[in-house]
């Protein structure tokens, strides 16, 4: 019991105690009855109940009780006792005879298998499958839209469609009026990533490696391109997709390792099987330092801008992606069409024999290839923006205001502090999956806890009522 | 307080586990008839229940646990159930339908000889006890007829032992007001 308990009163409890007494004087008059013969105070031979104080009397044989200790008995309540003790049910031989019988029997009976699944059993099932689906459920919501709220982070650091426009632009060098409308992506779907001057948690930027990592050059998508452009056509979804890639990156190096950390650009660039496409190296004054624009297969690119990292302490690190795919499928296209009606231009131009008809047709066949010749050259230039990517390195020897460190570049190895980084990780995710149990096992448990004790008092009631009924 | 010795168990059953029904059921079985007698008021019932009993606690040794409380307590608990289901299964309160001769016991209700005041007394119990509520009657049963202490009827209904007291003092203040009204 979790409260106390409200005592009898004194002289409940004494009244109880005076008939213990009195039961245990008659059941001590009682010894002396032989067996089979009715238990208690009754007279075999009227078959009435014996004369209390022929009890008393009996009783006073007891050696253990002095006549006086039976005197300060309830002479009253002896009687009662006496005469309740007279309507025991007698227990025969006729009876005694058919219950052990029955207690043979069943020692002979084998002993029933047990059952795999009782009712206890079922219920307990019941409820651990309950449990289980009650965390897996709202675990499994959690980490899906976990998953999704991520990239949707992601999306959020997005920059304005102006990096990527500029990178592209400068990497194109020489270029027409159409090559820059054409190459120029102007999708504001394009993404940049960002890091030490955006963020300077670990975490976020751990996210931002995992998204880097997946930006392998020619099979990721970034962004689709609008739809509903006149001139560029959706390219099918299972198509490998053309990615613009660039980066800016910012390293600081001692004043006095100038020099020795531009040869060690030109070396990496030239092991990534790539080239300086201009450098600029200022080795003394305040201004030390140096600018380079690499250029570099984007199959390399992570590795070379890792590399490019170790030369000095990385302090800005910026990367943009613009998928061209769709528009580069809009040229295949064009550039299909053209020659097609080229083609059949020269056909016609073969077939014509009126020298003005002919002039009219030669006009529209050099117009035709000069379109081709335009749309190839655009073709060309995305394929050689995708196939490589541009870094835009400067080496500082100046520590500016506002310089975060920036967390070390994700090169794909996996070493003690990716380890730590997924053992935290996964200790959280932990942490918030017992939660969320304990949440929802925490009422539940509750429930069924109530549940029980309902059920219980409800059974206890109906025996109840059963014995009330007779 | 004292309470009342109840039948003493046989000595290898006060320590040792694990229980040994029979002997347990032996020792108390005819506490147990008087007891199932006194709640189903009929005899073949009763020995059913009786016989029940037996079986059920026999599958059940296993379950017993001493630190919850006494053996007999326990098989008295399982006659209980064994009794209310035996009550459901019939779907009646069973009547005294046939109370067979017994040359111990006199027809305390009609056939009673009042020749003195003993007899009177005696029926006037007899006749209070039947007309006790079933719970009350069903008591009467576990402390006069088989002789369990307080606490022991407490375990076997599931109640405080001071519910069980306060409900057996009532019990003995209706039978003694019966009393006094027939003297």
């Amino acid at each position: 019991m979790l409260r106390s308990e409200p005592r009898l009163a004194q002289d409940v409890l004494d009244e109880l105690d005076r008939l213990d007494a009195a039961l245990h004087a008659d059941r001590h008059g009682a010894n002396d009855v032989p067996p089979g013969a009715h238990a208690g105070t009754t007279d075999p031979a009227t078959g009435l109940a014996r004369d209390p104080a022929a009890s008393i009397g009996r009783g006073a044989e007891d050696p253990d009780r002095s006549p006086e200790d039976l005197d300060a008995l309830d002479h009253e309540l002896l009687a009662l006792a006496a005469d309740v003790r007279a309507t025991r049910p007698a227990f025969d031989t006729g009876t005694r005879m058919r219950l052990e019988a029955r207690v043979q029997e069943a020692k002979a009976a084998p002993a029933p298998r047990a059952r795999r699944f009782t009712t206890d059993r079922r219920w307990r099932a019941g409820l651990a499958l309950a449990a289980v689906a009650a965390v897996a459920i709202p675990v499994g919501t959690v980490m899906t839209s976990g998953d999704g709220g991520l990239s949707q982070d992601l999306g959020g650091d997005t920059a304005p469609q102006a990096m990527s426009e500029s990178s592209t632009t400068a990497a194109a060098g020489p270029a027409d009026a159409s090559d820059s409308a054409a190459a120029a992506p102007t999708d504001p779907s394009a993404t940049t990533e960002s890091l030490g001057g955006s963020s300077g948690t670990r975490s976020g930027e751990g996210d931002l490696e995992k998204f880097s990592r997946r930006l392998s050059p020619g099979s990721t998508t970034v962004a689709p391109s609008p739809p509903g452009t006149p001139t560029t056509k959706q390219a099918p979804l299972g198509a490998p997709r053309q990615v613009i890639r660039d980066v800016e990156q910012t390293v600081r190096i001692n004043p006095g390792d100038v020099a020795k950390s531009a040869e060690r650009v030109t070396t990496i660039v030239q092991d990534a099987g790539g080239y300086l496409g201009s450098s600029e190296v200022r080795e003394r004054g305040s201004a030390a330092g140096g600018t380079f624009q690499v250029v570099v297969p984007t199959g390399r690119l992570d590795a070379t801008v890792a590399a490019l990292s170790r030369i000095g302490r990385p302090v800005r690190l910026e990367r943009s992606s613009s998928d061209v795919t769709d528009q580069a499928t809009s040229l295949d296209d064009q550039l299909k069409d053209l020659r097609a009606d080229r083609a059949a231009a020269r056909l016609a131009l073969a077939r014509t024999v009126d020298p003005d008809r002919r002039a009219a047709r030669r006009r529209e066949l050099t117009l035709l290839s000069s379109r081709v010749a335009g749309l190839q050259g655009q073709r060309e230039q995305l394929r050689r923006q995708t196939s490589t990517s541009r870094i835009d390195l400067r080496l500082t020897t100046s520590k500016a205001a506002g310089d975060d460190p920036a967390p070390p570049v994700d090169d794909g190895s996996w070493g003690i502090g990716d380890a730590w980084d997924d053992a935290g990780r996964v200790l959280e995710v932990g942490g918030g999956v017992v939660l969320i149990g304990a949440v929802v096992l925490v009422p539940l448990a509750g429930l069924l806890g109530f549940g029980l004790v309902v059920r219980r008092r409800a059974a206890a009631r109906g025996r109840d009522a059963a014995i009330d009924a007779t | 307080m004292s309470e009342t010795a109840t039948a003493v168990l046989p000595s290898a059953m006060t320590r040792s586990p694990p229980l040994d029904v029979e002997a347990l059921w032996r020792s108390c079985a005819d506490d147990l008839h008087a007891y199932a007698c006194t709640v189903v008021r009929d005899p073949s019932a009763a020995e059913e229940v009786v016989a029940v009993t037996f079986e059920r606690a026999l599958r059940r040794r296993g379950r017993f646990d001493p630190r919850r409380g006494e053996p007999r307590a326990w098989i008295f608990g399982i006659a209980r159930n064994a009794a209310v289901d035996e009550l459901r299964r019939r779907g009646r309160g069973a009547e005294l339908t046939h109370d067979p001769p017994d040359s111990a016991v006199s027809d305390h209700a009609d056939q009673l000889v009042e020749r003195d005041e003993a007899a009177r007394r005696a029926a006037a119990v007899a006749r209070a006890i039947d007309a006790l509520p079933g719970r009350d009657r069903e008591l009467v049963g576990l402390k006069f007829h088989a002789g369990l202490s307080n606490a022991e009827i407490a375990q076997v209904l599931g109640i405080s032992t001071t519910n069980a007291g306060s409900r057996l003092h009532r019990v003995l203040n209706t039978l003694r007001e019966a009393v006094r009204a027939a003297l």
